[in-house]
């Protein structure tokens, strides 16, 4: 069964420009011990949907639209009373952010900040306290647990500091872990090392993870599931290999195509996207990839696409495989066959 | 007598930085390469490991602590007058962070031109307006964008408003400082392209510098690896990512995240323990021996050399040193 069921999310911003709609309605659910990746570009909504779930969206700046359930384990979270609020948050759902410099407090020890959630979430004994922040910065692969405890963030290094909060995340025991580009500040040697933690995490304490994430490579070892987003929208879900093997979405083909692979030749030109995406505050009509596709048509410009779904739960938003499309199938094709010219 | 398809040559070049308590972070540790003329040289390592200091360095921008770096045959410290306008017009750097590094103030035609004003290109205001738009539409940005801020621009354009700044001046090399670290993946292609395709057509010289491994590949002739300040391999690209020798090569080699899940699947990583050590008071010896599995007695003592092992192909490790007996 899922634990988490995100149904026609809708999250906006209101700014002096207009109203962002940050997140467009979108729908997807993540089981025990499975590990669902959003993948997308800056801008198409997938840290504010991580938010969202969190509960972090504030007002009165954000607002998560009417119509939008999660579903935590049969509770919808968004009418969750504070207090239930507080257990839920951190508990049976935390987070890693990108930035730890920023996410953790400068002026206190990193063993206090831990410590802290033992105490929120963890029935323990006080004394007990001190042993349990030692075990998780084990746990976790910090040699010197026990000095490192008295230490400042300033004071660990960039590696070290997902450490720690990853630490932090899971001594609350949660059901679900949010990882927001947890590597995307890292060096590759780190990076692995940070993934690889995440996994091993995953087994053990057999939680669902959501890795939000823009790298394919990052992803491609670890995902059960995919999820693309663009725009505020999830243009095409699936499993791993259905998207990485069999992609479907137009976008998805062109992502997969913008990363150099290693046995391509160098210097080849590499695929683009061209243009930018859309301007959320005026969402187009249509499909908001449309002005970007190569396999545009004159429908996409009209009619938001619905989804068509193939099998294993793959899913797309794609006029490309529109019963009535008379065009000639258009498939996708990893780059890297011509030398650029 | 100098070898002209060799634009810079770099000989020993050392860049300490003294801190407090006499302590002195040794960002460069003796560093020697050429860069060949059309060429284009990746610059790879973890962060922290010199590389942005070493590409700095090399262009004059850091006055080096030790060492040569000769541009065309001439030392740059020495480059005066006449010389040294040259110098400045044909080197150029595109930065990180095209925001931090791009004025505020400026219009993006006055910041363009700004080049061409200093170095005279420019014959009357017409012809550098010319200039300006011609450079605009070069990297895909259209001519009205000329009277806008940096501000109204997203981070994909701001970037292409550095290439076009460092392209005004007609320059021969440009030192490509992370160039395409900071933006997003589609994006990433577009202005790595436009690097490839100005290097085709104007036959220019880059120093890329960079830590995305695969990327460095494909827009490298060669790649130079460094780790805590020193050149630890170089080979040309596609032979150093099928053939890596040094320990810490193959380690980055195969932390590389494949978009493959069969492939990504089945690998065996070689799993680097800790981070990268400081640079202040590094031991004596070869630097990588704290994370290296293979590290042998004596890799503490003597400071492993850059060696030819094949042609083109430079490794510094005693191990592979004593594989192959040279």
């Amino acid at each position: 069964m899922a634990i988490l069921e995100v149904e026609n999310l809708k999250v906006s911003y209101y700014t002096y420009a207009g109203e962002v709609q940050s997140v467009r309605g979108i729908s997807f659910d993540v089981e025990c011990g499975e590990t669902l990746a959003i993948i997308g570009e800056s801008g198409c909504g997938k840290s504010v949907t991580a938010r969202a779930i969190m509960q972090l969206v504030q007002k009165p700046q954000g607002e998560i639209k009417e119509g939008s359930r999660i579903v935590y384990n049969g509770t919808d979270i968004l009418t969750m009373d504070k207090k239930k609020l507080r257990d839920y948050r951190g508990g049976e759902c935390s987070i890693i952010f990108q930035d730890a410099l920023v996410a953790l407090n400068p002026t206190m020890k990193v063993g206090k900040q831990i410590e802290e959630n033992i105490i929120l979430h963890q029935d323990i004994d006080k004394k007990l306290v001190k042993q349990e922040v030692i075990r998780l910065l084990e746990l976790v692969g910090i040699p010197n647990a026990e000095r490192r405890r008295n230490q400042y963030p300033f004071q660990f290094s960039g590696g070290m500091r997902q450490r720690a909060m990853i630490a932090m995340a899971i001594a609350g025991n949660p059901k679900i872990l949010i990882a927001d580009e947890p590597t995307t500040a890292l060096d590759v040697t780190i990076q692995a090392q940070i993934m690889e933690l995440i996994l091993e995490l995953k087994n053990k304490l057999n939680t669902a993870v959501i890795l939000i994430t823009h790298d394919f490579g990052v992803v491609a070892g670890s995902a059960d599931k995919i999820a693309v987003m663009y725009a505020g929208t999830i243009v095409e879900a699936g499993k791993c290999e259905d998207i990485f093997y069999h992609p479907k979405h137009p976008y998805t083909w062109a992502l997969l195509n913008a990363v150099p692979k290693m046995e391509w030749k160098s210097k080849q030109l590499l695929d683009t996207i061209k243009g930018n995406p859309p301007d959320l505050i005026v969402p187009p009509k249509g499909c908001p990839f449309a002005k970007r596709c190569e396999h545009c048509m004159n429908l996409c410009l009209e009619e938001t696409p619905e989804y068509t779904y193939f099998d294993n739960g793959h899913q797309t938003s794609c006029h490309l495989y529109h019963p009535d499309n008379q065009n000639p199938k258009v498939e996708f094709a990893y780059g890297g066959g011509n030398d650029g010219q | 007598m100098m070898d002209s398809s060799i634009i810079f040559e770099v000989k020993n070049l050392k860049k300490f930085f003294s801190l407090e308590h006499k302590s002195v972070l040794k960002a460069v540790d003796d560093v020697s390469f050429t860069i060949n003329k059309g060429e284009t040289l990746g610059l790879v390592g973890e962060s922290g490991c010199g590389k942005t200091t070493c590409g700095r360095t090399v262009i004059g921008m850091y006055d080096r602590t030790e060492g040569e770096i000769l541009y065309k045959g001439k030392d740059i410290r020495r480059l005066k007058g006449k010389d040294r306008k040259a110098y400045n017009k044909e080197v150029q750097i595109i930065f990180q962070d095209p925001y931090a590094s791009l004025n505020p103030r400026m219009t993006v035609a006055d910041i363009i031109a700004e080049g061409i004003d200093i170095h005279g290109l420019a014959k009357d205001a017409d012809d550098r307006r010319n200039r300006v738009n011609h450079l605009l539409e070069l990297v895909g940005l259209d001519k009205e964008h000329g009277n806008r801020f940096i501000h109204e621009f997203s981070g994909g354009q701001r970037q292409r408003i550095g290439i076009a700044r460092a392209l005004a001046v007609e320059p021969k090399f440009i030192l490509c400082d992370e160039p395409i670290s900071a933006l997003d993946v589609s994006i990433q292609a577009q202005v790595a392209n436009l690097l490839i395709k100005f290097q085709k057509e104007l036959g220019l010289t880059y120093l890329f510098i960079a830590h995305d491994l695969a990327m460095v590949k494909h827009i490298s002739d060669r790649v130079a690896v460094m780790y805590l300040g020193a050149i630890v391999e170089l080979d040309e690209s596609e032979d150093l990512y099928k053939n890596p020798l040094h320990p810490y090569t193959k380690a980055l080699m195969s932390a590389i995240p494949i978009a493959d899940p069969k492939i990504e699947r089945e690998r065996q990583r070689i799993m680097l323990e800790g981070d990268v050590p400081s640079p202040i008071d590094t031991p004596v010896g070869c630097k990588f021996q704290g994370r290296c599995k293979q590290c042998m007695e004596r890799c503490r003592t003597e400071t492993p050399m850059l060696k030819e092992v094949s042609k083109g192909h430079l490794v510094a490790c005693h191990l592979i040193e004593e594989e192959i007996n040279i």
